[in-house]
């Protein structure tokens, strides 16, 4: 029972770590999110803005889904599945 | 002027750089012999090509299709006012060609896309990805993996700036660290969130803390 969280480079380097598994699944993302920020204190004040949202610096795949902004933190996760939180800098 | 004129004159402007340890006569000349493309000459391709070209490099490649815009001027330090309305590599090449007189400067005003790529990607030694579009940055990766051609992929938003190198066969790639191309259709803009000018000279990821 477990769900893998691979944190992707700018997140991997605030974290200190670039996977975790959580061995107790959570019920969603936003549950998943959480704590990781336990886990990783740094995590909050990079990973949610001040009114708790997902930064808008970042972005949440589900076994290589990516998730709709407006839902993610309600997504329901299960036992085997595979997140990814990472950050695109796509400016020049 | 004369031969031994120029050569003492790219010596003495060269000087810093050999004085260096790391670099020394050796460095410099391999500087001096090195070829690099850039694409997207803005707000990352501006500093790129100024400091490529200044530190002496032999070749550099400038690609990019759009034209000065009034919001380019706040990061994009090859541009100025009476630019406005020009093609960027025209006025970036006219620029960096008057820096030193030893750098060739090629321009391409266009985009990077299937079908010149490749061609013009072999001409170089090294790719630095400076775009601002995502999907070409995916090109660029499958490309440059392909010429077994290093690149160097720098990203910025906001206060934020990414960079990481690309060699084939040795390192990770963009999409190793970035598996979805959806990405593309999402990824948030600096037209919609900024970027800080200073974000762009910096060598290292960072991120400013939060207020």
């Amino acid at each position: 029972m477990s769900v893998q969280v691979k944190l992707m480079p700018l997140i991997s380097a605030v974290a200190g770590v670039s996977q975790v598994d959580l061995e107790s699944v959570p019920r969603t993302v936003g549950e998943v999110l959480e704590k990781l920020t336990r886990l990783y204190p740094g995590l909050k004040d990079e990973l949610f803005d001040e009114e708790a949202r997902l930064d808008y610096l970042y972005q949440v795949t589900l076994n290589g889904e990516k998730l709709d902004r407006s839902r993610v933190m309600e997504e329901p996760v299960k036992d085997g599945d595979r997140l990814q939180v990472f950050a695109v800098l796509g400016g020049g | 002027m004369s031969g031994t004129d120029k050569k003492e004159m790219l010596a003495e402007i060269f000087r810093r750089n050999i004085l260096v340890p790391t670099i020394e006569r050796e460095g410099q000349e391999k500087i001096f012999g090195g070829k690099v493309l850039l694409v997207g000459a803005g707000g990352l391709g501006s500093p790129a090509a100024f400091y490529l070209v200044a530190a002496g490099i032999g070749k550099i490649g400038l690609v990019d299709g759009d034209v000065v815009e009034l919001s380019n001027l706040q990061r994009q330090i090859l541009y100025a006012l009476d630019d406005l309305g020009h093609n960027k590599v025209a006025v970036a090449g006219a620029k960096l060609g008057r820096l030193n007189g030893h750098t060739r400067v090629e321009i391409y005003p266009l985009c990077l896309d299937e079908n010149n790529a490749g061609q013009i990607i072999s001409q170089y030694d090294l790719v630095v990805d400076c775009t601002d579009a995502i999907a070409t940055r995916y090109l660029l990766n499958r490309i440059c993996l392909g010429a077994r051609k290093p690149l160097v992929h720098g990203g910025v938003l906001g206060m934020a700036g990414q960079l990481m190198t690309i060699v084939p066969g040795k390192s990770s790639c963009f999409r190793c660290a970035f598996p979805d191309p959806a990405i593309a259709n999402t990824a948030p803009a600096t037209d919609r969130f900024g970027v800080l000018g200073a974000v762009l000279v910096s060598s290292v990821p960072y991120r400013q803390p939060k207020p």
